[in-house]
């Protein structure tokens, strides 16, 4: 872009959202060019940059946000929205360069309803900071993913995320009352104003997931818990996966644990070793339940009865106390694994009589294809019919190669191949990572003909093709 | 860059790491995803690799207000803020250092603080009446005495009602702190912090008023080899020894308090909060002890002035969410800097003048 034009745009954008919100500086640029992406960050650690916005805008509400994009639209400018950037897909990174819309400064909390039972807040909430909104009045969110210190309201929402207690309260969709959207014209909009109804399709759930491709969400109203009277905890070792996964089903018919974690033998000998400190071989299981006392009572005796059946030993309350005590010590320096390793999450869903066959075929495809790979996975997040598979790929530093393009080249070789071995058996894209750059390629694998459902929605929103281009695989 | 290993490693484990941001005062109040550590290590680690100039990216190392909230919230145990002294070290060394910040070194250097070349009048006045002969020294701090009128009145009148005996200095010289801040232990800030030991070792005991000065004394004096004979206390801990026991209980409405990072979390100290304490029943805000947020600096006032704006605005909003009416605060720059934002009309009282007030 020639220096005249570039400048024109500039001084457009500092009068949408103010000389102070709207920056050229290399400081800005840069600091949003590398978000949680490995492959973003393993281009920063050899001294490459990343591709980088030419202007980065903070706007305060859904006002500036829509006058950011009506110039965005005019002069056919990406507009790429960062939250806090913790995706772990290269979702937020401006790709295409043009205008970076970090949404940060939509921090307000604007409501507190106690009535109601909800906040409502500016989308670029840390949610740690909405989390403490809550706690202030005796609530709590309940939306504790491993990322609530950094991660937004609005990143979680276009990501579809989910927290450590989401088995009893849910994922993120589950949530959200109502959303207030800037759409690519600039047009402000509002979803319904409750979330379930019989006036058409959900308009929540198109927003919610589509990673800043259909729009930009600007303010939210989340759902408040009271705090539980009592949340207890027990760790199991399972002798077999099979047995913890028929163990695991028959408690979910039964009721609903907040807490329901299960690692493979090869994640209980290493991270849970490390960090819990379970010593025996098998695979653990983290369970807590909670709520009222007189409930949790009676569901402590319903699950370990059911364990009992399938041969679980015991393993008391401590590991489990731990573990959520410790529970994001996992991703500091030093504990989580960390460049020059190579590795990622290949998160994926499916239905109990798919799941084991998913991961089990994940495995072989992963560690026969390359064998320098450690393939590790613990089962989180469970419902009456399924549950999600977090599986990771480890590869040690000295089977990365140092060149960048061998690097990427690697590693999304690992990822086609895992994440299409989960198509195949029955598992989707992913569980709540999202899709970003990073998976894009395999939507169409994923939907077929019914791509076009979404492709129909991104053509009529957004003609221009301004609204984070190259990710969801539109 | 010529930087320590401690610095160098810190920097390539922050660079992408996001677990601190919620608690980066400076980031919370801007909304600047730049006001993280993982940003700021993230241009060094580039700076580092030879793909970025330190010049290019040096503005942003002077947005840190070193309040040290990401170290004592860092699992691992990084320390931020000491790659960033580091690296302010490296920019004054190399000529990286951007303009305003080099004003600011430069009024150090020629006038001994950075705020202004002579005393206002009251506060000269007020100093020369209260210099006498005495053990024990009231330092003031070169906040309170060149830009906060009130702090000086107020620590001025507290301790004469406390009943100790002391004197001030109206040539006070500087802790070292705003060269400290601004470039690092370099040549020039060992040199003012000798100049000010050897000051303060002609005493017995030294009653601090701003934590960010006694932080300096303690720590960083030791840390490059300064040593002196004097006892440093803080003015809260001072008073609790000194009149403790006199204080009326019978503070009105809901208040709060405003601690000094410096204090609170860095030399853990908890005199002011046992102060506020003995005053009432003081309404805690949710972060507070060495969780407290910082709400303000005179001396980055005179670079980022809307940042400053903005922070001390944010921790009222913290104030006003736990229902305080009044807000004690105990470092002389909070106190001017939250009296300047105060949108909520929430009354800003000097913790001295609290103790003042109860002391019979
Ligand atoms: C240490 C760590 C642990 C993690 N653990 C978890 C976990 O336990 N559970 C989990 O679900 N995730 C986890 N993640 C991933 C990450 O936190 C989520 O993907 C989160 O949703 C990203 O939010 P963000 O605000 O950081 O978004 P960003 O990374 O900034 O953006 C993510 C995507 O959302 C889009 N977007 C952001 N804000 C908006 C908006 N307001 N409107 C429209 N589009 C928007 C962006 O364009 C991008 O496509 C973790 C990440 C980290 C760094
Ligand atoms: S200080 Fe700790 S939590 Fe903060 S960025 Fe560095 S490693 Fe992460
Ligand atoms: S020292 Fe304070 S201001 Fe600096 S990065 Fe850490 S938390 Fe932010």
């Amino acid at each position: 872009m020639n220096d005249f034009l570039f400048t024109q745009i500039l001084t457009e954008l500092e009068e949408a959202v103010g000389r102070e919100n709207c920056s050229v500086r290399e400081i800005d640029r840069l600091t949003h060019s590398v978000d949680y992406f490995w492959l973003s960050r393993m281009w920063a650690d050899r001294g490459r940059h990343m591709p980088e916005a030419d202007f980065v805008v903070s706007p305060k509400d859904a006002q500036e946000t829509s006058k950011v994009v009506k110039i965005a639209n005019y002069y056919k400018l990406p507009v790429t929205t960062w939250g806090g950037g913790g995706g772990t897909q290269g979702g937020a990174i401006p790709v295409c360069g043009g205008i970076l819309l970090d949404t940060k400064r939509m921090d307000k909390i604007y409501e507190i309803n106690e009535e109601g039972m909800y906040i409502e807040c500016g989308a670029g909430t840390i949610y740690k900071h909405l989390e403490w909104a809550a706690n202030e009045r005796g609530y709590a969110t309940m939306h504790y993913p491993s990322s609530l210190n950094c991660s937004t309201v609005g990143g979680f929402l276009a990501h579809r995320g989910i927290g450590v207690v989401s088995t009893k309260y849910g994922k993120i969709d589950d949530m959200v009352l109502r959303m207030e959207v800037v759409l690519p014209n600039g047009d402000i909009i509002h979803t319904s104003p409750a979330p379930k109804h019989a006036a058409g399709p959900d308009l929540n759930q198109i927003f919610i997931g589509s990673e800043g491709t259909y729009g930009i969400i600007t303010k939210a109203q989340m759902r408040i818990y009271e705090q539980p009277e009592a949340r207890r905890f027990r760790g199991f070792l399972f002798k077999d996966m099979h047995g913890a996964f028929m163990a695991g089903r028959e408690i979910l018919q039964k009721f609903k644990p907040s807490v329901m974690r299960l690692y493979d033998d090869a994640e209980t000998a290493s991270l849970i070793k490390k960090i819990v400190g379970v010593e025996k071989p098998g695979a653990f299981m983290n369970v807590a339940y909670e709520g009222v006392k007189e409930l949790v009572d009676v569901e402590e005796r319903i699950l370990l009865d059911t364990f009992k059946k399938y041969g679980a030993e015991d393993l008391g309350s401590e590991y489990g106390e731990k573990w959520w005590k410790e529970k994001i010590t996992f991703f500091y320096p030093g504990h989580m694994m960390d460049l020059p390793q190579m590795f990622g999450t290949m998160d994926t869903i499916a239905p109990y009589d798919k799941i084991e066959k998913i991961y089990l075929a994940m495995k072989k495809a992963v560690e026969s294809n390359f064998p320098q790979a450690k393939f590790i996975a613990h089962f989180s997040h469970w419902y009456e019919w399924g549950c999600m598979i977090y599986d990771r790929f480890i590869i040690e530093g000295k089977d990365v190669p140092q060149d960048p393009e061998e690097a990427m080249r690697l590693h999304n070789a690992v990822w086609t191949l895992g994440v299409r071995t989960a198509i195949e058996n029955g598992g989707v894209v992913n569980d709540h990572h999202g899709v970003g750059i990073k998976l894009g390629r395999l939507m169409k694998e994923q939907y077929g003909p019914a791509m076009q459902v979404f492709e129909g929605l991104k053509k009529s929103l957004d003609p221009n093709g301004i609204m984070n281009p190259f990710k969801l695989g539109m | 860059m010529n930087m320590s290993v401690r610095a160098k490693e810190t920097i390539d484990a922050c660079r992408f790491c996001w677990m601190c941001r919620h608690i980066c005062p400076i980031g919370r109040a801007t909304g600047q995803e730049r006001n993280t550590a993982r940003a700021r290590a993230l241009a060094l680690s580039m700076v580092e690799r030879g793909a970025e100039k330190l010049n290019s990216v040096a503005e942003n190392l002077y947005e840190c207000a070193l309040c040290n909230a990401c170290t004592h919230d860092c699992l691992t145990g990084w320390e931020p803020p000491a790659f960033t002294l580091e690296a302010r070290r490296e920019a004054a060394l190399t000529g990286a250092m951007p303009a305003a910040i080099g004003d600011l070194v430069r009024r150090c250097m020629e006038w001994g603080n950075p705020f202004a070349p002579a005393l206002p009048e009251e506060t000269a006045k007020a100093l020369r009446e209260e210099e006498r002969p005495s053990d024990t020294l009231l330092y003031l701090g070169e906040s309170a005495r060149y830009k906060s009128v009130a702090s000086v009145r107020q620590a001025l009148a507290v301790m004469k009602k406390s009943g100790a005996g002391f004197t001030v200095l109206a040539e006070e010289p500087s802790s070292g702190y705003a060269l400290h801040f601004l470039t690092g232990d370099t040549e020039e800030t060992v040199a003012q912090y000798k100049k000010c030991a050897q000051v303060l070792g002609q005493f017995k005991k030294i009653v601090v008023a701003d934590g960010n000065d006694l932080l300096v004394m303690r720590r960083y004096y030791r840390e490059a080899g300064v040593e002196t004979a004097a006892e440093t206390v803080s003015l809260w801990r001072f008073l609790s020894e000194q009149a403790g026991g006199r204080l009326r209980r019978g503070m009105q409405g809901a208040f709060t308090l405003q601690e000094s990072c410096a204090l609170a979390r860095d030399l853990e100290e908890d005199d002011a909060h046992a102060l506020a304490a003995a005053l009432g029943e003081p309404a805690e805000m949710l972060l507070h002890g060495k969780e407290c947020v910082f709400a303000g600096s005179l001396l980055m006032n005179e670079y980022i002035p809307e940042t400053m704006a903005c922070v001390a605005a944010r921790r009222l909003e913290d104030a006003a969410r736990a229902g305080a009416e009044r807000v004690l605060v105990c470092d002389p720059s909070e106190y001017e800097l939250m009296r300047a934002n105060n949108a909520h009309g929430i009354e800003i009282v000097g913790l001295a003048e609290a103790v003042l007030e109860a002391l019979s």
